[in-house]
């Protein structure tokens, strides 16, 4: 991946989660009246108008960079990742874009805007539980991603990608107990977003590929070539402790996949 | 992510499944019932005499003779507030009808209301009882909301008499005493009567009368079908549910204005050279001159509204979808079809009177009860953004309420009134 496509991704990773902890801001912070009832057509720019027009919005938007953010991720890694962190960030895709499909959904239905339309309760319904099976999806596999980058010469983003849905889901499990904490859905959303800027500062600050460690460059399923990685140029960071085939790393993640023969599972 | 807070979730997934399997549903985006920013106290601490009449008074069911339910003048009551005084009327077993008691009538300070027992008037001040009458029978009449008969309310003419529909009879009473000033047999099954421009007007079964208010003097009766409902009178005119329609009789001489094949399920309002009807097809507004319909206003086939109070620039209605539960609309009145305001949920419910600035709607008491088994029965909506200022907590169902300067005088259907005022 180019280096300052890797960077540009990193920093829409970041963007992806400060608009979701933005859209997650409790209501009454920026004057939407908290009432009994739920009201009509509120006038332009108004806090209420805000609410139904801006931050659904915003969410989608944020959902849309998470897929982005990881993708970039498995994008840039997947020549030299192994089967935990390369299977981990498909499925963690493909849970990230049927929760952004959600989302989109919800956010037509009005569910964000103090509720739902009737006319789009059975879409919102839907959504709901295209969102369940997505976060069903993404979340362990962020976990397992995050798992897999833990183990590598570059953990931190390991450390998020594990402990944002962690956190997130515990926060989740606390909120359906009935504890509250008066802030909304900060304490669910904040760990999950956290994680995004996680890896929007990995893509920014390392553009080059996470080798796996002890020179663990790719799948020990994929057929070795013969001559390694070699042909795919290394990066500027792309060199492992262990030295070997730790260059495999590519730009363009080509014959990366020919890995080398001492690959193992993660 | 957006704020989708487990409620949120539980909402949806709720008005989901009940949206898919009754096929259809309240058309209002709000859920949950209102929860009141202060409760009315109804402990003995804030129990006290008013310091006065209040200057304005709430002489009808709906408080005019167009059954608007708008009081222009009125400042009612505002937290902190508490039961000034409470007491019951004797009613009589009900013999099938649900509720033994009726809303009340406030004017010249009395609280005057009628029981299966009679009537019975208080004194606005402190509740204690003026007179009561044990030598006549109220009529029913249809439920405000639910499925139980009512008590027709009485109504208060413009020197106090107090006019009763009863079963074979219409009585006038007089207001200080309770005794009767005149009697008109000419009908039975008389309906809650209408005064206006020194006339009396009531349905019957199979008639309608006009009457004069001073001696009860028949000056026209109408043949038509089953018309006890409670009449509208305004710009000259007589409006009634009948079988069949709507049916507008000239005030002046009881001939045949008009006659609509659109029927409101509950009774007819008119102000402003309209009568609203609110229908199983939408609100509708008919033409007061003509009997043309001007506009209908609807959300969706399948939802009955009630009859709407009138305000300056509002209406109040209440969708009544046919499996869920029920919600409070305010529609921004304009030339044509009104738009909606707000809503809000109210499971089981009516909106019968406002004033300027309030809205108040009567709930279900049986939807979500404490532990005491008392639950919001009245709630004052906010007209501008339909929050709920104030409730006021009841064990039992309470009737539409009379409003006036400082005070809110609420029945309940077993007979218990209830002054709510500033503490």
């Amino acid at each position: 991946m180019d280096e300052r496509l890797a960077r540009a991704l990193g920093a829409l990773s970041a963007l992806g989660g400060a608009l979701a902890v933005v859209a997650a801001v409790p209501t009454r912070w920026y004057g939407v009246p908290q009432t009994d009832a739920y009201l009509f057509d509120p006038p332009l720019f108004s806090p209420l108008w805000v609410e139904r027009t801006v931050i659904p919005l915003v969410a989608v938007v944020a959902g849309l960079l998470f897929v982005v953010a990881i993708g970039a991720l498995v994008v840039r890694d997947r020549a030299v990742a192994g089967r935990l962190r390369r299977w981990g960030g498909y499925v963690a895709v493909a849970g990230l874009a049927l929760l952004g499909v959600a989302v989109v959904g919800l956010a037509a239905t009005g569910a964000f805007g103090g509720g739902i339309q009737t006319t789009g309760a059975l879409v919102a319904l839907l959504a709901l539980l295209v969102a369940l099976v997505g976060l069903g999806l993404a979340l362990p596999a962020l976990v397992a991603m995050g798992v897999g980058y833990a183990r590598t010469e570059r953990p931190a983003v390991g450390y998020a990608l594990f402990g944002g849905p962690v956190l997130t889901g515990l926060a989740t499990g606390v909120a359906w107990m009935g504890v509250s904490t008066g802030i909304g859905s900060l304490p669910l959303v904040v760990p999950f977003a956290a994680t995004f800027v996680g890896v929007g500062y990995e893509l920014w600050s390392r553009p080059a590929p996470v080798p796996e460690p002890g020179g663990h460059d790719s799948d020990p399923e994929e057929p070795a070539t013969a001559d390694g990685g070699a042909a795919d140029g290394g990066t500027s960071d792309g060199g492992t402790s262990d030295g070997g085939t730790s260059d495999a790393g590519t730009s363009d993640g080509g014959a990366a996949d020919g890995g080398t023969s001492d690959g193992g599972p993660e | 992510m957006p704020s989708l807070d487990r409620r949120t979730l539980l909402s949806a997934a709720a008005t989901g499944s009940l949206a898919a399997l009754a096929g259809c549903s309240s058309s209002c985006p709000d859920s949950g019932e209102p929860e009141p920013d202060a409760l009315v106290d109804t402990g003995a601490a804030a129990a006290r005499p008013f310091d006065a009449v209040p200057g304005t008074d709430w002489r009808a069911p709906r408080n005019d003779a167009g059954n608007t339910g708008f009081a222009r003048e009125v400042t009612p009551p505002e937290p902190p507030l508490g039961v000034r005084w409470r007491t019951s009327v004797p009613t009589a077993p009900t013999g099938g009808t649900a509720a033994p008691a009726s809303a009340p009538a406030v004017a010249d300070g009395l609280v005057v209301v009628a029981t299966t027992g009679g009537v019975s008037a208080l004194r606005f001040r402190d509740g204690a009882e003026a007179w009561r009458t044990t030598g006549l029978t109220p009529n029913t009449t249809g439920p405000t909301y639910g499925y139980d008969d009512e008590v027709v309310p009485p109504v208060l003419g413009g020197d106090g008499t107090v006019l009763v529909g009863g079963r074979d009879a219409l009585v006038a009473l007089d207001p200080d005493d309770g005794s009767e000033r005149w009697r008109y047999t000419g009908a039975d099954g008389f309906g809650p009567p209408a005064v206006n421009g020194g006339a009396v007007y009531a349905g019957a079964s199979g008639a309608v009368v006009a009457l004069d208010a001073a001696d009860g003097t028949e000056r026209w009766t109408a043949d038509v079908e089953d018309a006890a409902g409670l009449p509208a009178v305004a710009d000259g005119a007589v409006v009634v549910d009948v079988d069949g329609g709507t049916l507008a009789l000239e005030a002046a001489t009881g001939e045949e204005r008009w006659r609509s094949a659109v029927r409101g399920e509950f009774y007819p309002v008119a102000a402003d050279g309209l009568v609203y009807l609110g229908t199983y097809e939408g609100l509708h507004a008919v033409d007061l001159s003509s009997g043309d319909e001007r506009w209908r206003f609807d959300r969706g086939s399948g939802r009955a509204f009630s009859s709407p109070v009138v305000a300056d620039d509002t209406l109040y209605v209440v969708e009544r979808p046919g499996e869920a539960g029920m919600a409070t609309f305010a529609l921004d009145r304009a030339d044509g079809a009104p738009e909606p305001r707000w809503c809000s949920d109210v499971g089981e419910g009516a909106v019968t009177a406002a004033t300027a600035d309030r809205a108040f709607g009567l709930l279900s008491t049986s939807l979500a009860p404490d532990d005491e088994g008392s639950a919001v029965g009245l709630v004052a909506f906010d007209d501008r953004l339909g929050d709920a200022v104030w409730g006021l907590p009841a064990t039992d169902r309470l009737l539409p309420p009379a409003v006036v300067d400082g005070a809110v005088v609420a029945v309940d259907r077993r007979g218990t009134v209830r002054a709510v005022g500033g503490v």
